[in-house]
């Protein structure tokens, strides 16, 4: 990130770069049962350029060519979205550790385990279909620019979400979108429990 | 390219894996009034690796192939876990093995137009609908994107397709003292950037409509004959059943899979519903899921009658039905999910002045915008639409509200018009979001729509 923001503040009057890399696991259980496994090691750069009150950016996944990187910011900046502000310098902030620890230790098969409990409990209690998804991530942040701002954030997370359907109705819940936005059959909707879980915590 | 991604399968202990890898460009441009608010031109890549292994399924994207290691002993880890714990173990419908290299004729690619003309485009378009007196703001919004999209299996599958999709969003809001109202459209679609050229008329029509809206009449609430415009229509037919043909979707409940058993009697005899990736030049063009499965178009429906499904290899296989060719991913941070490509209701025989006139009074409605679908029930909105008497639209009205059950709908369509027309921009965001999801219909007649309105 250093090395691109070097090349970027040769190309513009203040540079800005974000990256984020997350590891991520979520289990899935569908009408009690387990269904399947998704994770992620993910990364992402994002580059902000200011030049002569203009803003450009580009982001890429793999920073792998940096001057391309760079390049397709400036042609971004070249047609040009307004820039009433300079970017910031930030130092000296505290460090909060705002995550429960417990988070990074969580395993697989502990999600595994919590969702089989949650199934059996809300399947019992409400003789519903019960979908469940456990979440578990861990992203690290950082942020800085050529004004002198260099943050770094660790951010593990971890959630449950489940939902329990009665009835003869089917579990499809769907929003339907206007041109350009997103519609959606979702299962997520609400949050149940889980240890650990900085989010909130009810255990039953 | 094969070759990286033969090495990285080849780290991969079990009875079956896929690796998908993308390499994507894309341009964003956005004007919220007359302000330039978004530009942006990025390239970027990714992996989704699977694996199958004693019945476990799991799924793990990756970004920087010196992750590739870590991400197949996570897959494989993951996947054991599963195979130790399920219940019901995880099999894939046979699929062919197939190497192709397919890169759909394109007019105009827009990664070879400068981002400079698409931005003169967008702004182009939104000069116009400014200029209007009437216009108090705007949004226009220009995408394109191009996955050029590799796929690895251990059956032997190697794939190389590109999927490439534009399109323009607007939102005109038109005021009059304190009242206003938009008008929200769009056009795009897979085969090139030149179908974003030459559209002004689209946006004058938006424009027209934002315009009339200050003089239409809200809605009066009750249940009426109505006829359905092809933006409406379709958009009904992906989200009450569209949803409901996806395997996946009812494949763990057992209520929805009973009723949506093939064979059975759901609609009018005059419906019939198909879906087809195939069909060239629209938006929800493909050759190969992201499986490898050949797309292939599905009689959904015939007279009435459920006659198909959409599957993965996944859902085939615990279906015991064939495969079709429609599960796909939003990019190379996804496994795919079962999606629809392109569904339509197939047109009838009937004119939309036939449909009017069969209607006689009632309401005529139009254009999709916003709403949901709970169960078997859904509610829709209307963008706009006309009292139709003696078979004649008069009256504009706003603030339309649709809300009915799918059987129920699929029974009451009575008469379809010989007027198909698909949109050209998608959206769906079954957990993830498919730009690409195509869907339409022609003209339709429906019998007792409950209407909300004052």
């Amino acid at each position: 990130m250093e090395r691109l923001l070097e090349l970027a503040k040769k190309a513009a009057d203040q540079a800005g770069v974000y990256g984020k890399d997350t590891v991520s696991d979520v289990v899935n259980f569908e009408n009690s049962r387990f269904k399947d496994i998704v994770s992620g090691i993910e990364s992402g750069v994002s580059l902000l350029l200011k030049k002569d009150g203009r803003l450009g950016s580009a982001y890429t996944r793999n920073l792998v060519d940096r001057e391309k990187l760079v390049g397709d910011a400036l042609v971004s900046l070249r047609n040009g979205v307004e820039a009433g502000f300079e970017l910031p310098a930030t130092s000296g902030l505290p460090e909060l550790a705002a995550f429960d620890p417990d988070t990074e230790q969580l395993t697989n098969a502990a999600m595994v385990d919590e969702c089989d409990r949650v199934c059996a409990l809300l399947a019992d209690e409400s003789r519903s279909q019960v979908d469940v998804d456990a979440t578990r991530s861990t992203s690290t942040v950082r942020v800085l620019n050529t004004m002198g701002t260099d943050l770094t954030v660790h951010l593990p997370m971890s959630a449950m979400c489940g939902r329990a359907t009665p009835g003869p109705a089917s579990s499809v819940v769907s929003d339907v979108g206007c041109p350009g936005r997103a519609s959606s059959v979702s299962r997520r909707r609400s949050l149940i429990s889980w240890p650990g879980s900085t989010t909130r915590r009810r255990r039953t | 390219m094969f070759d990286r991604l033969k090495t990285m399968l080849g780290r991969v202990d079990a009875d079956y894996c896929d690796i998908r890898y993308e390499l994507m460009h894309e341009t964003e441009i956005g004007f919220s009034g007359r302000e330039l608010t978004l530009l942006n031109s990025s390239s970027t890549d990714g992996h989704v690796l699977r694996v199958l292994k004693d019945g476990g399924l799991s799924a793990m994207s990756f970004n920087r192939p010196e992750d590739a290691e870590r991400a197949a002993r996570t897959a494989v880890e993951n996947a054991a876990l599963m195979a130790r714990r399920t219940v019901e173990p995880v099999r894939f419908a046979r699929t062919e093995v197939v190497q192709e290299t397919f890169r759909p004729q394109l007019r105009e690619d827009p990664r070879s137009v400068p981002v400079d003309e698409k931005l003169a485009l967008t702004r182009k378009y939104n000069e116009i609908a400014l200029a209007h007196p009437q216009v108090a703001t705007t949004y226009f919004g220009c995408t394109d994107v191009a996955r050029e999209r590799y796929l690895l299996s251990s059956e032997g599958t190697e794939l190389r397709e590109d999927l490439v999709t534009v399109q323009m969003v607007g939102v005109v809001t038109a005021r009059d003292g304190s009242l206003t109202q938009r008008s929200i459209f769009g056009f795009g679609g897979s085969d090139g950037f030149h179908i974003l050229r030459g559209r002004e008329a689209d946006v004058e029509v938006a424009i027209r409509i934002a315009v009339d809206l200050l003089n239409a009449q809200p809605v009066t609430a009750g249940t009426y004959r109505v006829v359905l415009n092809p933006n409406l229509a379709g958009t009904f037919t992906h989200e009450a059943f569209g949803h409901f043909s996806e395997a996946d979707i009812i494949q763990s409940n057992s209520t929805v899979r009973e009723k949506m058993k093939l064979g059975a009697k759901l609609g009018n005899d005059v419906l019939n519903i198909v879906d087809d990736p195939t069909r060239p030049n629209q938006l929800g063009f493909y050759k190969y899921d992201d499986e490898g499965v050949r797309a292939r178009p599905v009689q959904l429906m015939r007279n009435g009658v459920l006659t198909g499904r959409l599957h993965s290899r996944r859902t085939a296989a615990d279906f015991g039905e064939p495969l079709t060719g429609h599960c796909v991913a939003e990019d190379y941070r996804y496994a795919p999910l079962v999606r629809m490509g392109c569904i339509y209701i197939e047109p009838g025989t009937s004119s939309r002045e036939d449909l009017l006139g069969q209607l006689g009074s009632g309401l005529y409605l139009l254009n999709a915008m916003g709403g949901n679908t709970t169960g078997e029930n859904f509610t829709f909105g209307a963008q706009f639409g006309y009292v139709v008497k003696n078979g004649k639209p008069g009256q504009m009205i706003r603030d339309i509200n649709i809300s009915g059950n799918l059987y129920n709908t699929l029974q009451s369509i009575t008469a379809v018009g010989d007027d198909l027309k698909l949109r050209e921009i998608g959206g769906c965001g079954k957990m993830q979001v498919n730009i690409r999801s195509c869907h339409g219909a022609p003209h339709v007649l429906v019998e007792g729509v409950v209407v909300g309105g004052r």
